[in-house]
């Protein structure tokens, strides 16, 4: 069931990332001898999968997996006990609850605590406050990316944007910065940085500074994999998650919920359903990132191109080869009778939960039209008992769009949004103003009008079911999302030139890099060495030996050296298979998150008759619009509410 | 700084607040009206108000948080009246369908004029009330 994507058909073959993880994951576990309890952060038990499966931890002499908690272990006769966890203060002092309680009941356990991706000095404070220190050995577990598909990677960071944007902590800007060059030592450094916004600027400097401190060590610009480095902040474009994803995989996302690269759902019958959705399947392959409109047809067109090939078998001429090729089509009926029932189980929610209306509200905000019929249609959905998370989207929207609430409504909703859902909301209120996501209406207005005529984000008269479709806005039926426009004219030939006065009206400043070999930047007691990537890759011991200043990777400069030998073979020889070089790769980073059809549109950019690259998208975290918001409800609450449902 | 300290002192309280709304979820378990943190966050509401009422726009804050400690109070002696535990911790709509599920009328009527609730607003909150416990004749009669 739970198929892994293949990671060595996109445009970077992501495969050596997850050899990666799991060679260190495999070291990680051998640090402790024996048979083990594996307790894993339930943040990281989902996507584990895609690093190392079951059945090879069990080679490790994992007996038992867990998820992180504070009952005693010892009732398992297990004598060393393995945790894999992000670093935060809770974690550590559940551990440290955990590991007191097991110690009471048997002597002599071990315990090992690995940090993903890198311990912090809070969380061995914590340690030592509990005194718990001494009997544990910590270490780090340098996993950053994640593949989730061929083209797709993700630190799984959820709450980077509002950590950010409100409490002003870059923690996880450092953290792409460092995966980021983490993946230089892999693939290759870009040999031209572009983005805009806020974040992309502090990661981008951040990124330089990193490479510069490695000096001679550092990827030599131009000659890997990757192109060019297009990073965007969500900060730019708040809007498009907000908006209902209408392609096949988003819509999905939106109604059935997609989890680490798996959905669950209903079939009618009320049997319960649950696989993986990736680019493995072949029908999910072609379909996911049509308009959900176009799906029904498509999928139709299939069962029929099926009976017709079944019915041209029948004739007593027909060769063995061409019997072949039809039972090779046949092992396909199994993933369209899947997406059969998967459409229809999206196509129930559709109904069950008004989207249309959702839709067209959506429509007429981002077209600025019709404000006040708005407002009310909101307030009405508060009434007939719509989830929370669906409305803040909606009155974000409304303030985003028209520059703040209108006053004379703005004090009404949110009241209401207070009487219906609760007062402990007026939190979730404060820290969605505190993003400036939601605000009254104060004499200025959003400058949203002037962005979507300069970005062209609304397209007349565009059928969604056209396949293939004619403009990136068919992803949310005639809006385009600002963070494809962007990357269109990034990766034009003359790049955002000419445009900067269209990108004078989003926040933070736009850029460009173009890196060259950071060794000539390196310091000068240091003797220059030709800054290939085959003397890095050699490893001199002069070289291993120098500290890894600032990188962030744990493990230093020498885990730095070895992810360059890693990769070296595949950096000196870049024409390889699908990356020929007249496409050129390019590595789209979303900071603060994607949705399924923004990353729609980018493939569809790609795809296009002459179009010269290949997209491969990294992000902090693959988001819809509810999983956007949740970040700003207090966990206490979110808590409650996932308790009550 | 002034709606940042406001801000963690009302976390402060919700922490309380969370804690009294778990058992208000498995009815009986807990006495009804018998809330311990119940005055502590009382008090604590109405210096939330007081601090968001200083900051500079905390202005709706400070209503929100006078109105919850309201709430909070009404809740209370609801459950009093009624030695039900299933008020405090739930929102106003909730409270008023509660109302109605138990076939109070006259303390629906009470929460709609103390918490201004729209005529509108309020005929939809009766009605799916009603609805839910289908209750017809009262539907009709309505």
């Amino acid at each position: 069931m739970a198929t892994l994507p293949n990671f060595e058909l996109g445009p970077l073959p992501l495969g050596l990332i997850r050899e990666e993880g799991r060679r260190q994951l495999l070291d990680a576990l051998d640090t402790r001898r024996g048979k083990k309890v594996l307790v894993l952060d339930p943040r990281i038990s989902g996507f584990l999968r895609f690093v190392a499966e079951v059945p090879l931890l069990r080679e490790h002499g994992v007996e038992q997996l867990v998820l992180l908690d504070t009952n005693s272990l010892a009732q398992n006769g297990i004598r060393s006990v393995v945790y894999l966890v992000r670093a935060t203060i809770d974690n550590a002092q559940t551990i440290s609850k955990q590991i007191r309680n097991t110690a009471r009941e048997a002597k002599g356990v071990e315990f090992g605590v690995f940090f993903l991706p890198a311990r912090s000095h809070v969380c061995e404070k914590v340690f030592a406050e509990e005194g718990v220190f001494g009997d544990i050995h910590i270490g780090d577990y340098p996993l950053n990316f994640i593949p989730f598909d061929s083209d797709i990677l993700s630190l799984e960071l959820p709450s980077s944007f509002k950590d950010v944007v409100v409490d002003g902590d870059k923690t996880s800007l450092h953290a792409v910065a460092s995966a980021l060059l983490q993946l230089q030592a892999m693939y290759g450094a870009p040999s031209l940085i572009r983005g805009k916004g806020p974040g992309a600027a502090v990661v981008k400097d951040m990124l330089v500074r990193m490479q510069q401190e490695l000096g001679s060590q550092a990827p030599v610009p131009g000659e890997g994999a990757i192109d060019t480095l297009l990073l965007l902040d969500r900060e730019l474009d708040p809007i498009t998650p907000l908006m209902t994803q209408l392609t096949y995989e988003g819509l999905v996302d939106e109604l059935l919920g997609i989890s680490n690269g798996t959905v669950q759902f209903d079939v009618n019958g009320g049997q319960r359903q649950k696989f993986a959705l990736n680019s493995s399947d072949q029908v999910f392959h072609e379909l996911r990132d049509l308009s959900f409109a176009a799906v029904g047809p498509e999928l139709g067109k299939r069962t029929k191109g099926l009976r017709t090939d079944y019915q041209g078998t029948k004739g007593p001429d027909r060769s063995i080869a061409e019997l072949k090729q039809f039972t090779s089509q046949l092992k396909s009926l199994p993933h369209i009778t899947r997406h059969i029932n998967m459409a229809e189980a999206v196509s129930t929610q559709m109904r069950r939960r008004s989207l249309r209306a959702r839709v067209h509200v959506e429509q007429l905000l981002v077209d600025g039209r019709d404000v006040e019929s708005c407002c009310e249609n909101i307030e009405e959905m508060m009434c007939s008992g719509m989830d929370l998370l669906t409305v803040l989207r909606l009155l974000c929207l409304v303030s985003l769009t028209q520059g703040g609430i209108p006053k004379r409504h703005c004090d009404g909703l949110r009241r209401e949004v207070l009487h219906t859902y609760g007062h402990e909301h007026v939190l979730t209120l404060a820290s969605l103003q505190a993003a400036g996501l939601l605000k009254r209406q104060e004499g200025a207005r959003s400058n949203f009008a002037a962005v979507r005529k300069a970005f062209r984000l609304l397209v007349e008269g565009l059928d969604d079911a056209v396949v293939p479709p004619l403009d990136a806005a068919y992803t949310y039926s005639g809006y385009c999302p600002l963070t494809a426009r962007l990357a269109e004219s990034a990766l034009r030939p003359q790049g955002w030139t000419g445009l900067e006065d269209a990108l004078r009206l989003l926040p933070g400043p736009h850029f460009e890099v173009k890196p060259t070999a950071y060794s000539q930047e390196a310091s000068p007691a240091e003797t220059p060495e030709p800054a290939t990537p085959a003397a890095a890759a050699s490893g001199s011991l002069g070289l291993l030996s120098r500290p890894g200043s600032g990188t962030g990777m744990g493990g230093g400069a020498g885990a730095f050296a070895n992810l360059m030998r890693l990769g070296s073979s595949f950096r000196e020889a870049p024409s390889t298979g699908a990356t020929s070089k007249q496409h050129k790769t390019v590595l789209v980073v979303f900071i603060g998150g994607v949705t399924f059809a923004e990353i729609a549109a980018l493939r569809w950019m790609a795809s296009r008759p002459g179009s010269n690259c290949n997209i491969v998208i990294a992000t902090t975290k693959l988001i819809n619009g509810n999983t956007f918001l949740s970040s700003f409800i207090d966990g206490n609450l979110r808590q409650g509410m996932a308790e009550s449902v | 700084l002034e709606i940042r300290s406001a801000i963690r002192l009302e976390r402060g309280i919700s922490m309380p607040d969370a804690a009294a709304s778990s058992p208000a979820q498995a009815p009986g378990t807990r006495r009804a009206g018998a809330d311990t943190g119940s005055l502590q966050a009382l008090q604590c509401l109405s210096r939330a108000s007081d601090l968001f009422g200083q900051s500079k726009d905390g202005a709706w804050q400070a209503k929100a948080a006078a109105e919850w400690r309201t709430l909070r109070q009404v809740q209370g002696e609801l459950e009093t009246e009624k030695g039900q535990a299933v008020f405090l911790g739930t929102s106003l709509a909730a409270t008023v369908r509660k109302c109605i599920h138990l076939g109070d009328r006259r303390s629906a009527n009470k929460l709609r004029d103390k918490f201004h609730i729209s005529e509108r607003r309020f005929a939809w909150l009766v009605l799916n009330a009603l609805a839910e416990i289908k209750d017809w004749d009262g539907l009709e009669a309505f």
